[in-house]
């Protein structure tokens, strides 16, 4: 077995890599992870799902709301910023693709037009839902919740069932457009070590061996510049022969001063989600800021 | 053979949601309430026989002066109004069985819904029954939530008001179960039609530099 590269050259917090604690170590390259995590969240997000849609359809009584908006929404960003986009490795909607995929998958490659506009996709859809909050009272309304959750998951099987890897997460899940801006925030990077990298020949980390299969997101760690499609789900670290790959602590929005490649999709999502945050706690909840109180209900933006 | 492990592992992790599923659904299950208010030197009660549901809900109201004693010949009159989104009166009541031909019934009253708050209440009938003293009379909760039950009381010229809240449930409509239903059609015809048109993967094994 390899062990992590001690290689620390390229991180101000590479010191912290967490892959040099055994027991994270072990703990990632374990067959069990992520699936530990990732079926339970699986098994209360069907509960959620029955519970909206046939429980109680008041939604200060309904669990699946409760559990949704009171609880995991508002925590959602929290886990952001302090583990990236970790939520994504073990998201019941990534667990869907993935059974999807190993029954019927036709693993089809991602059409270029989703490569290409894919963002923007993620930016419409986010402000689609947004509106639709707004106009149809989605988490007031646990069926709405349900409807939400209920299309979601078609995508989702969609995408496993025809295309290859988590093509829906990658390029079409507006919460994984949210999570890759607020991950490039986030305290945690994982990345390939570059001298090691360089004289690998095998790309294990993308195509996959018989341990764990590629990256879910089309991801290369060696050429990885940005912790936004890196959803932590330890396939690489299980794949690669040389025990290359880092994961590191560092100080939260440092990515954000090292962007390479500023993408303007990115960037619009940015700005959409801090104006839409913005107009909605001034004029649904009135203005905090002038009367002091709090808000009365959750909307879907943060 | 792993697949079949998987599928077993999901049957059972189904099951278990399920099981779960009915324990919050039975515990929440449950609506009613009402309550007693003191107003004016009166006890005024109001109570539903079942659990408020959304629909025709039987209630009673009764009112007990300061000893104690049931109070006759008073006016009732109730209004709801929903708590949850302030929306105006959106129930309707109706007259117990035996009333003649004043006998109101508002449900499904759609032109109610943009009226004030004024009370639009319907008189309940007293009883014919003088000791038991109490007013009957059914009201339709047109959704499920939270209600404010408005109770309109006139004694001798006094006149009593008193709110109670009430938690209306509902049960799993209509449309939910058919966008359920349409949700396990489309998905099913999606996973057929994967499943029909699987074939080996397309993709050409990527190379280092082509990645």
């Amino acid at each position: 077995m390899t062990t992590p590269s001690s290689n620390s050259a390229t991180s101000v917090f590479a010191e912290w890599n967490l892959l040099k604690n055994k027991w994270i170590y072990r703990f990632l390259r374990s067959r069990w992870y992520p699936g530990i995590i990732q079926w339970p969240t699986l098994a209360v997000f069907v509960v959620i799902m029955f519970d909206l849609m046939l429980g109680p359809t008041v939604t200060h009584d309904n669990l699946g709301s409760a559990l949704t908006w009171v609880f995991w929404w508002p925590i959602i960003p929290i886990i952001f910023l302090f583990m990236g986009r970790f939520w994504c490795a073990i998201c019941p909607f990534a667990t869907v693709n993935d059974l999807v995929q190993n029954f019927v998958g036709n693993r089809r490659p991602v059409p270029r037009f989703l490569k290409k506009y894919g963002v923007w996709i993620i930016d419409g859809l986010f402000i689609f839902i947004t509106w639709a909050d707004h106009v149809w009272g989605i988490v007031d309304n646990p069926v709405g919740s349900g409807i939400l959750l209920l299309m979601l998951t078609t995508g989702v099987v969609a995408s496993g069932a025809f295309f290859e890897r988590r093509m829906f997460c990658r390029h079409l899940c507006f919460l994984g457009g949210l999570a890759g801006n607020y991950a490039q925030a986030g305290m945690v990077a994982l990345h390939g070590t570059p001298e090691v990298c360089a004289k690998c020949t095998t790309a294990s980390c993308y195509k996959g061996t018989e341990t764990a299969p590629g990256c879910p997101i089309f991801e290369f760690p060696k050429t990885m510049q940005s912790s936004a499609n890196c959803v932590l789900c330890g396939d690489c670290i299980k794949n690669c022969p040389n025990g290359s790959i880092q994961l590191t602590v560092r100080p939260p929005t440092k990515e954000l001063w090292l962007v390479h490649k500023p993408r303007m999709e990115a960037a619009f999502l940015a700005a959409v989600i801090m104006g839409i945050v913005f107009v909605q706690n001034v004029t649904t909840h009135g203005s905090p800021i002038l009367t002091g109180s709090y808000p009365d209900c959750i909307s879907i933006t943060w | 053979m792993a697949q079949a492990k998987i599928l077993r592992w999901l049957l059972c992790g189904l099951a278990i949601s399920l099981l779960i599923l009915i324990l919050p659904g039975t515990a929440l299950a449950h609506g009613g309430g009402g309550g007693t208010v003191i107003i004016g030197g009166y006890q005024v009660s109001l109570a539903f026989t079942e659990p408020a549901k959304a629909g025709d809900n039987l209630f009673h109201v009764q009112i007990l002066d300061g000893m104690g004693m049931p109070t006759r010949g008073a006016q009732v009159e109730i209004s709801a109004m929903s708590a949850e989104n302030t929306q105006p009166h959106q129930a309707s009541m109706e007259g117990m069985e035996g009333m003649e031909s004043g006998a109101h019934n508002m449900g499904g009253m759609s032109g109610m819904h943009g009226m004030s708050h004024a009370p639009t209440a319907v008189p309940v009938r007293v009883p014919t029954k003088e000791t038991e003293a109490e007013y009957v009379g059914v009201i339709a909760f047109s959704v499920a939530g939270h209600w404010m039950v408005n109770t309109h009381v006139s004694i001798n010229g006094q006149m009593l008001m008193a709110d109670f809240p009430v938690d209306v449930v509902g049960g799993s409509s209509f449309f939910a179960i058919a966008v359920l239903a349409l949700f396990i059609g489309l998905n099913g015809l999606i996973i057929w039609a994967a499943s029909f048109t699987k074939r080996k993967s397309v993709l050409p094994e990527p190379t280092v530099e082509s990645i």
